[in-house]
């Protein structure tokens, strides 16, 4: 099997899960559809191309790392 | 995100002239409302930072630039209420309102209805140079999947600066986010406002395309 092939055999495979589990377990649904948003993109109508939309991301140890002006009362006591 | 280069947020304000310029839509609208060059003439001089700053940036990527520009899903969109923006001056122009109304006038005026759809596929051929080859990169507005603090930014930026706009909020955030070095901006009054600021909380620069333009001038590749 190709790699292209086993891509699309894997994500089938979410998509019969998570049609399978979203009337039963709302929390896995959430789950597997974030595998599917994981990649967004931005389509061009005119030309029919897409543009990867960059996300923000924490992986790379930026979460908590960004400070407001101000902290709300509530984080300041932790 | 990976540490690869220096990061630049793009305004909308700096990518329009560019936009509006090479994709042909400036001497569409020039030629069919038969405005004299004098018009282009003044809308280049006052822009040409903002060309020459998005020109460098295609031809240095071209040839390998590692630093990493960044354009908010929400500036994208600005875009074409920006491309309104200069259309209606361009018809103000050629209805010889007095300057002094412009701003009064602006919002009343319809746009020519038998060019928006050339307008509107001039620029989407033109998002191909910018974003298809990742010369300039898209970026989401969406929080992270595991939550975050964008909008306590936001708010603190609202709350803060007096003339900070929504949308001046949301992208100085979203260049905050990523820790951009740079927020590159037309808006004088935005670099004014709070410049200072973001500098020493967030390391964050806010210039003008004439000092981007600058710094990407010394750049040896």
């Amino acid at each position: 099997m190709s790699n292209v092939a086993k891509n699309i055999d894997t994500l089938l495979c979410f998509e019969k899960m998570r049609v399978s589990h979203s009337e039963k377990n709302n929390s896995l649904q959430v789950n597997v559809m974030s595998v599917f948003m994981a990649t967004k993109r931005i389509h061009n109508p005119v030309t029919n191309k897409y543009y990867e939309l960059r996300q923000r991301s924490t992986v790379n140890g930026e979460a908590g790392q960004i400070k407001g002006l101000w902290s709300s009362k509530k984080k300041a006591r932790r | 995100m990976a540490n690869t280069g220096t990061r630049w947020c793009i305004d909308t304000n700096t990518l329009v002239p560019w936009l509006i310029t090479d994709s042909g839509v400036l001497d569409l609208l020039i030629k069919k409302y038969g405005i004299p060059s004098d018009f282009r003439d003044i809308y280049l001089n006052r822009h040409q930072h903002s060309i020459d700053f998005i020109q460098r940036i295609i031809d240095l990527k071209s040839k390998g630039f590692s630093d990493e520009f960044y354009f908010s899903y929400l500036a994208i969109n600005e875009v074409y209420s920006a491309v309104r923006d200069e259309i209606r001056s361009i018809l103000l122009f050629k209805n010889g309102t007095p300057l002094s109304r412009w701003s009064e006038e602006k919002n009343s005026l319809d746009l020519p209805e038998d060019s928006m759809k050339t307008v509107y596929e001039d620029i989407e051929n033109k998002f191909d140079v910018l974003f298809g080859n990742n010369t300039i990169i898209p970026l989401s507005d969406e929080p992270e999947e595991t939550g975050d603090n964008f909008s306590e930014i936001v708010a603190s930026l609202i709350f803060t600066f007096k003339r900070v706009k929504t949308q001046d909020a949301i992208l100085l955030t979203t260049a905050i986010s990523i820790r951009a070095n740079y927020f590159v901006t037309f808006d004088k009054r935005l670099i004014s406002e709070v410049s200072k600021e973001l500098d020493e909380k967030y390391q964050l620069h806010l210039i003008s395309p004439n000092h981007g333009n600058t710094l990407l001038k010394k750049v040896k590749l």
